[in-house]
């Protein structure tokens, strides 16, 4: 079992919805935990309540009932310390319009106070399909590229916990092997990943466990069988 | 079965007959609706010219020169409004389309076989009405500032009217027929103008030309003939062309200009500057800046403020161009209320121009939850940038003010410096004001429209601190009071207006919870 310090996301009889009681809750009570160096994948049918949980495990949105810790405190997004140590990434477009998509990433990582950044965007530019596009403002870009973008940002500056809402949208086939690549890298470098997704072979790769949303019970179980319960969806 | 090619494809005419009857059988509305509808439009237009006229003779009355150290006459006024107008009409024809289709009617009525040109005929008739109303009223507006009665109004009208109509469809006829890249020369041409109507204003203060006097009616009729055939020329030109606009133009303008009428409608000016950036934005830049001087995150975040403003041709000529107001108002020697109206006015919306960051903030909170930054903070970053702006601005304006009234600028700097905060504090209010809840029962009034609970007070979060909390300058421009007996209360001011614009409601406070958390998780 996880020591308390590793433990980065505990949810304990947690209500999601978007109501203000409890009735209007849009799942189960969802019990779950993620260590460091664990990725859960977030799995269910359309408007099970991924996203909401998530939502709610990002502190965007207040639980109708029980509790989620992130970082070993409740979940408080406003907090410097989540803001330093989590990144988030959600089913949101939102760019600076005058930046273009290279100085969007410099930006992001320099102001998360690192230095000598150049080579880390170009890496991340390049293996996230950018680098043709990376003087062009967010404007100009596909939807899909704009994705890239927002999940490249979420790579160029330190994290402990990624929260990653379907980052397999919009993006083709190759782009969502390197990414899978990527957040294996992630699990296995000791950081945490909670993903909601559609998509088996993402559960499959990168998740060490997944949380199986239904109508009627939220389950913890294998990636395997979530990845199946995807597939007879 | 019937083929394909027995099918007799519908007109645009007819499809748009079609959807009008399927939108009156279920619309349900009354004859006594229908007429509640026109007499509300009606009754709120003759109400809204009342005041614009009234708030002309006003004008008329207080500006015209009464001695000699007024220079700047209401009918250049009219002028520098006119050329605002036209230089506004261009730039805004050439950002919103003007002819598309938005929304449902994009997505429903273009994949039909239909033509296009019967499909967009109402947009084209709807733009040539708007047009000539606008330009009517404002020629009215600029007759009425020349001293005009009568029928000197009557032609004011016509001329606007007929400028408006020609200015619109010129800009629609080079967006017709073609890829629709003439939208950036016509906006940077209608940009130009709004610029150099205060520079007209300056240059009249300062060389002192005498007044304009109303052309003879025979020009004037002559002119209206001449823009009314120009216009007749255009509406047919574009009329017969319409058909080559390709499905993507028509997408593209029909869901800016359903986005500016959004924004109109709720009032909301945000989201009316984030429509009308959308169509004059390049697609890249030559290369990237490194930030190489940003440091962390308060660095990051003013340095995506200040870009924001500066990579945007429109806020920076929202800057100079306000910045030139006061300044101008000053020269023309008018009463001292206009020149305080005039900095107050004006420093708001220069304001308002470098807080774009702040603005695109409160639409997508994730770039205030981008940096590592608590949330208490990342609003009183944000005010760093407008707040630098405005300290240079004011420091101009009221230097050149107290210069030209003959007071010690010396003492005057120091007040309009400590003041200059003030502005960007409700400029950053403003930006993360909440929008008004139009789910709720809308509020009738006298006045026109129903509309929702809390409309005003949106509207008025933000110019509310500035108003209250510059009360020291005020005093110190219509009273000329001591600037130094003022700078200490001006700083207590400026100090609670920081507070104030730059506060952050905590969604679990016991506020928050009352509202039931509708102030959300916001920055």
């Amino acid at each position: 079992m996880s020591d308390k310090r590793d433990l980065l996301v505990r949810a304990t009889a947690l209500l999601v919805g978007y109501g203000s009681t409890p009735e209007s809750a849009v799942c189960p009570p969802i019990k779950v935990s993620l260590g460091r160096g664990e990725a859960l994948a977030v799995v269910g049918a359309n408007g099970t309540g991924k996203s909401t949980f998530l939502r709610a495990a990002a502190g965007l949105l207040e639980p109708l009932g029980g509790h989620v810790d992130v970082l070993g405190e409740p979940v408080d997004e406003r907090s410097l310390r989540f803001r330093a140590e989590v990144a988030v990434v959600l089913d949101e477009d939102s760019y600076l319009p005058a930046l273009t998509v290279r100085e969007h990433l410099l930006l992001t990582a320099r102001g998360h106070g690192m230095t000598q950044v150049s080579d880390l965007v170009t890496e991340v530019v390049e293996e996230f399909g950018l680098a043709p596009r990376q003087q062009a403002l967010p404007t100009a870009l596909s939807s899909g590229q704009r994705r890239r973008l927002l999940l490249a940002s979420a790579f160029v500056r330190p994290r402990t916990l990624m929260l990653l809402d379907e980052p397999e949208q919009r993006l083709d086939a190759g782009m969502r092997d390197r990414l899978a690549e990527r957040l294996v890298a992630e699990r296995t470098g000791g950081g945490g990943v909670i993903l909601a997704t559609h998509d088996p072979v993402l559960v499959r790769t990168v998740a060490t466990k997944a949380l199986l949303i239904g109508e009627d019970q939220v389950r913890v179980v294998k990636p395997e069988q979530a990845a199946a319960a995807i597939e007879a969806l | 079965m019937t083929s394909l090619a027995d099918a007799t494809p519908i007109t645009g005419r007819e499809l748009r007959k079609l959807t009008r009857q399927a939108t009156e059988a279920h619309g349900g509305g009354a004859v006594g609706e229908l007429f509640e509808e026109v007499y509300t439009f009606v009754f709120s237009l003759l109400v809204a010219a009342a005041m614009a006229f009234g708030a002309t003779q006003l004008l008329n009355t207080k500006l015209r020169p009464a001695d000699a150290e007024a220079v700047l006459d209401p009918a250049w006024l009219g002028i520098a409004i006119a050329v605002v107008a036209v230089g506004s009409a261009v730039s805004l024809a050439a950002r919103l389309g003007p002819i598309g289709l938005g929304g449902g009617e994009a997505a429903w009525l273009l994949p039909t076989p239909a033509d296009r040109r019967g499909l967009l005929h109402p947009r084209l008739r709807i733009v040539t009405i708007v047009s000539a109303a606008v330009g009517a009223g404002i020629g009215v507006l600029a007759a009425a500032l020349a001293g005009a009665s009568g029928s000197g109004l009557g032609l004011g009208a016509g001329v606007g009217a007929t400028l408006g109509l020609a200015t619109v469809l010129a800009v629609a006829r080079t967006q017709v027929g073609r890829s629709g890249r003439a939208a950036h020369p016509a906006v940077a041409l209608g940009e130009g103008l709004v610029v150099l109507a205060p520079l007209l204003a300056l240059a009249v203060v300062l060389l002192r030309p005498p007044a304009p006097s109303a052309p003879p009616s025979v020009v004037a009729l002559a002119l209206v003939a001449v823009l009314l055939v120009t216009s007749v020329l255009l509406l047919i030109s574009t009329e017969r062309h319409l058909d080559g606009i390709s499905g993507a133009q028509i997408r593209a303008r029909g869901a800016v200009t359903a986005y500016a009428a959004g924004a109109v409608t709720s009032l909301d000016t945000r989201e009316l500057g984030r429509a009308l950036s959308i169509t004059s934005q390049p697609d890249s830049r030559r290369r990237s800046r490194g930030f190489g001087w940003v440091r962390g995150p308060l660095t990051a975040l003013v340095s995506g403020d200040a870009l924001v403003t500066l990579r945007s041709r429109r806020h920076v000529i929202a800057v100079v161009v306000w910045g030139l107001v006061p300044i101008v108002v000053t020269l023309a020697g008018w009463a001292s209320w206009t020149t305080l109206v005039a900095l107050l006015v004006a420093g708001y919306a220069t304001a308002l121009a470098c807080a774009e960051g702040a603005r695109r903030a409160e639409m997508a909170p994730v770039l205030d939850r981008a940096f590592p930054v608590a949330a208490e903070h990342v609003r009183r970053i944000r005010l760093i940038w407008p707040g630098f702006v405005l300290v240079i601005w004011s420091m101009v304006t009221v230097g050149v003010w107290a210069a030209l009234t003959g007071l010690d600028v010396g003492e005057w700097l120091p007040l309009a410096a400590v003041a200059a905060p003030t502005f960007a504090a409700g400029a950053i209010r403003g930006a993360y004001r909440k929008a008004a809840d139009w789910s709720k029962p809308l509020v009738a009034n006298p006045m026109g429209p129903p509309i929702p609970p809390g409309l005003f007070g949106m509207v008025a979060k933000g110019p509310d601190i500035v108003v209250i909390c510059l009360v020291p300058l005020i005093l110190g421009v219509v009273a000329v009071a001591s600037p130094v007996t003022l700078l200490p209360w001006q700083l207590a001011a400026t100090l609670l207006a920081i507070a104030i614009g730059t506060h952050v409601p905590d969604p679990k406070g016991p506020f928050a919870q009352a509202m039931g958390n509708q102030s959300g998780n916001r920055s």
